[in-house]
């Protein structure tokens, strides 16, 4: 089914009215549709059913050679009503009011369309395209990297010299260490079905049990087989629930527990020494006098600048490693000592990062992550004896100011057990099936010039610098998702002179919008994408609700009146037929794909995959390098903890004594919570106290509270909780500025990048320097230079009980 | 012999996600504001708070739903007939010959409390263990939905049913017990111990 010819002859009034029909009916229809998403980044294939053309009911899709792997969660199966919702945006609409009035008159698709392209050509001949950025590929339209994830409004920006916005706003922790240590931001861990083969599974920053839950039922089904569970998280949550040992540490403290770890795995000589020789950077010596490796060139004119340089404990003498190479006839490296070579002081990287663990010795870990020195003992002892271990990092690290450090930390650690590449082993946030790839290039980025690029976390500087002049936003949230909502309200959307939003319901983004365009749900358009070893052609289910249009039709329109029409001939069926002229779609053709339900298995490993197996890492070295140099002139060429700007132990505290943080939960990931069932369970939004924390405030439990900090304020009911680790207080992330007596949680988080600027961690600046190639080779969303968390939850706040 | 249909439980494997009760508000259209099925947490006053102070804390879950009792109390009481036991064990409610707001016996005689009274349509509401798909040959949706392999479902009279095996390896045993109703829901231990 062609979505664009669907449309078109579409009247909005047949399906206005269509009520979630009734569930008995013989003349059901299935199509394969991937899961609307709500941002778990799982994106399961799900089976809708489909009556008198209507969804009226979502069950898992087999998965074709992972039979293991069908799966729907609660949010999945709710999704059936997407189409449907009450707040679903229905025709194309234009502000009469003032920005964020409320006052709308109805518009034709001809009129928003004509009115947006006349702006988009003024401000291009006044200031250049580049002043109009596409901001898209949002959660709410994932599976990403299809044709209407970002797909098509990559295309236009790119053909006509839009700025994008790209990278993850979360991804600052554990990937960014996946760089650093392994040189690849989602390398390192094995796919969920090997960590059955794990002796003990660590679960450290991430609410797996309910933001990830197909990946979680893998952690279930190792502990039946015996795996013991470790969940080291400050918040009492489902998956710690489930944890055989749950690790209670103070907040953003994982750095400095990994390094407290690591020192005893050395100290006990718990750790894998032919490993660390072989496939990490720790026998490489390092030049006491700048931190630099040592190279060949510097002990020998002839030698080469690449080589690295290890002592051989056999001979007494300094010998030249090639990059790449793991072993050398008759070589044994030192792991341990200082050594001068050629009148340069070195010490090998290992015996540097034995040096930096020895600064956190239990009794100063555990004070700093504020746990009992015996927890440090035993979990040391623990983790470093039971081999293979796999360590899933989470997104929680990611939403600390030191969320790289904190990271580089755990996969430091993890290191030198040997277990990465090995069964059971790994250490990463990115735990994946192999998925076969897309052919998105010619899709994404046509043969025209490319767009200019800004990263997410500095993006909207650019809007209050005066660079960008008109943001068209494609279902993506940014003042329900971004920090401090009240930055974009007061100073960056009045720069705007052209604010679109197209998204399948209102949000408070489209609220200041001037044209609000509404999109299709993933029921009411084709699509493609991979996933767990297989690729699913995401079938329209039903047609366009209202006058529901999908990104590709609305980017097609607009190319036509921006003079880019040539470049928007092709139907939807030709687009999925390129992107999947890969190599990796092993007999998969749209053909094919149409008679096998939409889902077939691409030549895909049969049993788990084991990142690095091979164990030739992607770093320059081709080793695991937990030693940075490119990070030494701020002094974390190695990682270490560094206590966050803003936290229970900063100045502010003083003030602002609780620590407020949002966390995902089962009922919605993003901001979705429109969907009447899972609202059903968790109507309304409650601050969650630790009964502690309330006493000292003499607050009750249903009191009316005032949440505050200097960025702003949020009203809302408490509800007390031992799950909270006294001090710290929490709410879901998803809800909306209506559902709150006064204010919203996004107005009290803090930004990584505020618009003074003077916020970003030092180590950003760096990564993205050397990172750049990837930002140019990337044409695919997502793989943009990654980094910063744009929003933390380093942020303290006081509560107050208030009337009204 | 004639079949008992009956659910098993393993709490171990339940993370509380709700999917079951979303399937079964789903499948029945359950009106807003009932549930037939519910997922209740065992551990603090409020769902999904653990139970104990800070930072020694456990929380489990429970679904609940009609128990399908063997010896039912509700249907006892019942002046119209309304609830009855089917051939192969389910209990029935059957709204339309329900009398309505001006009796709610049923409710009072079941010790589970799963019985709803539905105000908007005068009738009283249980889960009916999706018999219409049963009919089918198919699973009842709370069960069709979980993906964990926390419930189990089949005919206790099978011996070799994964119903029947999981009972006896999981030692598993119906809420109140001493209540003697016999009811065909069974719950690992964390239930009881």
């Amino acid at each position: 089914m062609d979505s664009l010819q669907t449309t078109s002859g579409f009247e909005s009034s047949e399906l206005a009215d269509s009520n979630i029909s009734p569930n008995r009916a013989n003349n059901s229809e299935f199509f394969t549709v991937g899961c609307p998403g709500m941002g778990c980044h799982q994106n399961c294939p799900l089976q809708a059913e489909v009556v008198d053309g209507a969804i009226v009911k979502v069950r898992p899709q087999p998965i074709p050679g992972a039979p293991e792997e069908t799966h729907a969660c609660l949010r999945g199966i709710a999704s059936y009503e997407l189409p449907n919702v009450k707040t679903r945006l229905q025709y194309p609409k234009k502000r009469v009011g003032e920005r964020g009035s409320g006052q709308w008159q109805q518009i034709s698709w001809e009129e928003a369309l004509d009115t947006i392209a006349d702006k988009m050509l003024s401000i291009s001949d006044e200031h250049g395209p580049q002043a109009i950025e596409m901001a898209g590929s949002g959660s709410s339209s994932v599976p990403l990297g299809g044709l209407n994830a970002g797909g098509a409004t990559q295309r236009l920006a790119n053909l006509f010299g839009c700025t994008e916005v790209i990278g993850w706003p979360v991804d600052g922790g554990p990937f960014v260490a996946g760089m650093v240590n392994y040189g690849f931001f989602f390398g390192g861990a094995n796919d969920p079905r090997d960590w059955v083969n794990a002796k003990t599974i660590i679960i450290w920053g991430e609410n797996m049990a309910e933001s990830a839950m197909r990946d979680f039922n893998h952690v279930m089904q190792a502990q039946a087989q015996g795996t013991q569970l470790i969940v080291i998280g400050p918040t009492f949550d489902a998956t710690a629930a489930k944890a055989d040992w749950w690790i209670p540490l103070h907040p953003a403290s994982d750095g400095a527990l990994a390094l407290g770890m690591l020192n005893l795995m050395i100290e006990r000589g718990l750790y894998d020494i032919e490993y660390t020789r072989r496939h990490t950077v720790g026998p490489f010596l390092v030049r006491d006098d700048n931190g630099e490796f040592l190279r060949e060139s510097d002990i020998n004119p002839q030698g080469s600048a690449e080589n690295f340089v290890v002592w051989d404990q056999t001979s007494y003498r300094a010998v030249a490693m090639p990059p790449r190479t793991h072993t050398l006839t008759d070589v044994e490296p030192a792991l341990h000592g200082q050594h001068e070579i050629a009148g340069i002081g070195c010490h090998t990287a290992f015996q540097l990062l034995a040096n930096r663990a020895a600064e956190y010795p239990p009794e100063t870990t555990a004070e700093i992550c504020e746990l009992p020195v015996e927890t440090i003992h035993k979990l040391a002892t623990t983790y470093g004896n039971n081999r293979p271990s796999t360590v899933k990092v989470g997104i929680g690290l990611s939403r600390t100011f030191y969320g790289d450090l904190n990271s580089r930390a755990i996969l430091a650690m993890a290191s030198i057990t040997g277990d990465v590449g090995v069964p059971g082993g790994g250490a990463s946030g990115w735990a994946r099936h192999y998925a076969p790839m897309l052919n998105g290039d010619p899709v994404y980025a046509a043969d025209a010039r490319r767009s200019n690029r800004l990263h997410i976390s500095t993006g909207h500087n650019a809007v209050i610098d005066g660079d960008i002049k008109a943001m068209l936003v494609f279902a993506s949230n940014p003042l329900n998702s971004k920090p401090n909502a009240n930055t974009w309200i007061n100073q960056v959307i009045p720069k705007l002179e052209l604010l679109v939003v197209v998204d399948i319901v209102d949000t408070w983004t489209a609220q200041y919008a001037d044209i609000v365009l509404p999109g299709t749900t993933i029921y009411e358009r084709t699509d493609l994408y991979t996933v767990l070893g297989c690729t699913v052609l995401s079938q329209q289910a039903i047609a366009p609700m209202y006058e529901a249009k999908s990104d590709h039709e609305i980017c097609t329109l607009l190319a036509q009146r921006l003079g880019l029409g040539e470049y928007f001939t092709e139907t939807t069926d030709q687009l999925l037929a390129t992107m999947l002229d890969h190599p990796t779609q092993t007999g998969i053709t749209l053909e094919k794909l149409k008679q096998n339900n939409g889902i077939m298995r691409a030549e895909a490993p049969e049993n788990a995959m084991i990142s690095f197996a091979d164990k030739q890492f992607f770093t320059p070295s081709g080793r695991i390098e937990f030693y940075a140099p490119y990070l030494g002139a701020i002094g974390e060429a190695l990682p270490c903890h560094k206590e966050p700007p803003e936290g229970r132990r900063s100045a502010l505290a003083e003030k602002y004594p609780l620590q407020f943080y949002t966390g995902r939960r089962k009922f919605t990931n993003q901001s979705q919570s429109h969907l009447s069932t899972t609202k059903e369970l968790c109507p309304k939004p409650l601050l969650r106290m630790n009964p502690n924390d309330a006493a000292s405030r003499e607050l009750n439990e249903g009191d009316l509270v005032k949440v505050f900090n200097d960025r702003g304020l949020l009203k809302v009911e408490i509800q007390f909780s031992q799950a909270l680790r006294p001090g710290s207080v929490w709410i879901e992330h998803g809800w909306k500025p209506e559902d709150f007596v006064e204010g919203h949680y996004q107005n009290l988080l803090l930004p990584s990048n505020a618009p003074d600027k003077g916020m970003i961690n030092p180590a950003f600046q760096i990564y993205w320097g050397i990172w750049q190639e990837y930002a140019e080779q990337a044409a695919s969303p997502g793989l943009a230079p990654y980094g910063l968390a744009d929003q933390l939850f380093d942020c303290q706040v006081e509560v107050e009980k208030t009337d009204s | 012999m004639e079949k008992q249909y009956g659910l098993v439980y393993d709490l171990e494997r339940c993370i509380g996600c709700q999917a079951c009760s979303v399937a079964c508000k789903i499948e029945n259209k359950v009106a807003p504001g009932l549930a037939l099925h519910e997922v209740k947490t065992i551990g603090g006053d409020h769902p999904d708070t653990p139970a104990g102070v800070y930072p020694n804390l456990n929380m489990h879950w429970s679904p609940t739903l009609c128990m399908h009792c063997k010896d039912a109390p509700c249907m006892d009481v019942c002046p119209s007939n309304a609830i009855t036991r089917r051939a192969d064990g389910i209990v029935l409610l059957e709204t339309d010959d329900c009398i309505g707001l001006g009796c709610k016996k049923c409710t009072w005689a079941c010790p589970y409390g799963v019985i709803q009274v539905n105000e908007a349509e005068g009738v009283m509401q249980k889960c009916n263990l999706c018999s219409h798909l049963i009919d089918e040959g198919k699973q009842p949706a709370c069960v069709d939905a979980c993906v964990y392999e926390a419930t189990f479902f089949g005919d206790l009279n099978d011996p070799k049913s994964s119903v029947s095996n999981k009972l006896l390896a999981l030692e598993a045993r119906p809420q109140q017990e001493e209540r003697g109703t016999d009811p065909v829901v069974f719950y690992s231990q964390k239930w009881w111990q």
